[in-house]
């Protein structure tokens, strides 16, 4: 399993996500951890198992106690997989605004439509090519990349 | 820290700059979805379909290159007008592609709005289900990526990311 898989692995279980999120908070003991769960020390040594395989966790080498510890670079590593679908969809939500912008002069102007008109349609508008052009337009498209 | 992602999936909010009942229609109304198009592409000669109910599709489609092209929108689950609209995102034979003979690989997505006076808060959550192979996934990426803003997706990685490169070990 790659590194990303490990982490989705690790990450899909409800009891070690909240292991991260108390540890999101500061280092904590397996007995601390354990504390909320009413859950056996073994149990959650397992669920830590998991976790620092996954590199998610690291245990405290010196100190007798071993705090568990929360390294972040595997959730960077998720939030840069999941990156492209943010961005999918945050640029298409400018141009959702600019959108928004014309339909609501449209509606000031009196060329009121209900919003329960939702017919489906034929007619292809071609409109919103001017919009592209706007203040949030396209980036430009550079050929040194 | 608390900003990482503990699950698949991830919401995007936004103030919009009108009434709900506007939003909602820009979502609904195939006259108005043009905002869903990749905005440097070629316009598509095939109109955009909405059937707006539930189990109804809305399909429009990307064009990427000449070569590339590929059909996206959705399938409703939820309908609720002005407050409330889930669908799963993609198409059949699309991107992401919609198996309906397996709907537990879904990619749901639930647009909530809320009305703010005359402006209108919208929270856009899109969830993937846990279960679905890293493979799998990535082929979905390897072609979302091919969406024609891959300069926008390396500025963006790049300041999610600081300088880990994205994907890195």
């Amino acid at each position: 399993m790659d590194a990303l898989s490990a982490t989705f692995a690790a990450l899909a279980d409800p009891t070690r996500r909240s292991i991260l999120a108390h540890l999101a908070r500061g280092e904590a003991t397996v007995n601390e951890l354990a504390a909320p769960y009413a859950m056996s020390l073994p149990s959650v040594s397992r669920h830590l198992k998991v976790l620092e395989k996954a590199g998610l966790v690291t245990k405290g080498r010196s100190a007798q106690w071993r705090p568990c510890r929360l390294e972040v670079t595997p959730l960077q590593s998720v939030d840069a997989w999941m990156a492209p679908y943010r961005a999918f969809f945050e640029h298409r939500f400018d141009r959702l605004e600019e959108r928004l912008k014309t339909m609501v002069a449209e509606r000031e102007a009196g060329f009121t439509k209900p919003a329960a008109a939702t017919e489906p349609s034929h007619r292809v508008n071609a409109e919103l090519t001017d919009i592209d052009a706007g203040e949030s337009g396209p980036p430009q498209q550079s050929k040194e990349r | 820290m608390a900003t990482h992602a503990l699950e698949r999936g991830f919401t995007l909010k936004r103030v919009l700059d009108a009434p709900r009942d506007l939003v909602f229609q820009a979502w609904t109304d195939p006259e108005c979805l043009q905002w869903f198009f990749n905005d440097r592409m070629a316009t598509p000669s095939d109109p955009i379909v909405v059937d707006l109910r539930v189990g109804g599709e809305w399909r429009q489609k990307m064009i990427i290159r000449d070569d590339l092209e590929f059909f996206t929108g959705g399938i409703y689950r939820e309908i609720v007008p002005v407050e409330r609209l889930v669908f799963t995102w993609g198409a059949v034979g699309g991107w992401p592609p919609i198996d309906r003979d397996h709907p537990e690989n879904d990619l749901v997505v639930t647009v909530t709005l809320h009305a703010l006076g005359e402006s209108t808060e919208m929270v856009f959550h899109l969830a993937m289900p846990a279960h679905l192979s890293d493979e799998r996934v990535r082929e979905w990426l390897a072609m979302g990526i091919r969406d024609g803003w891959s300069e926008t997706l390396d500025r963006l990685v790049a300041s999610l990311n600081g300088a880990a490169p994205a994907g890195a070990q």
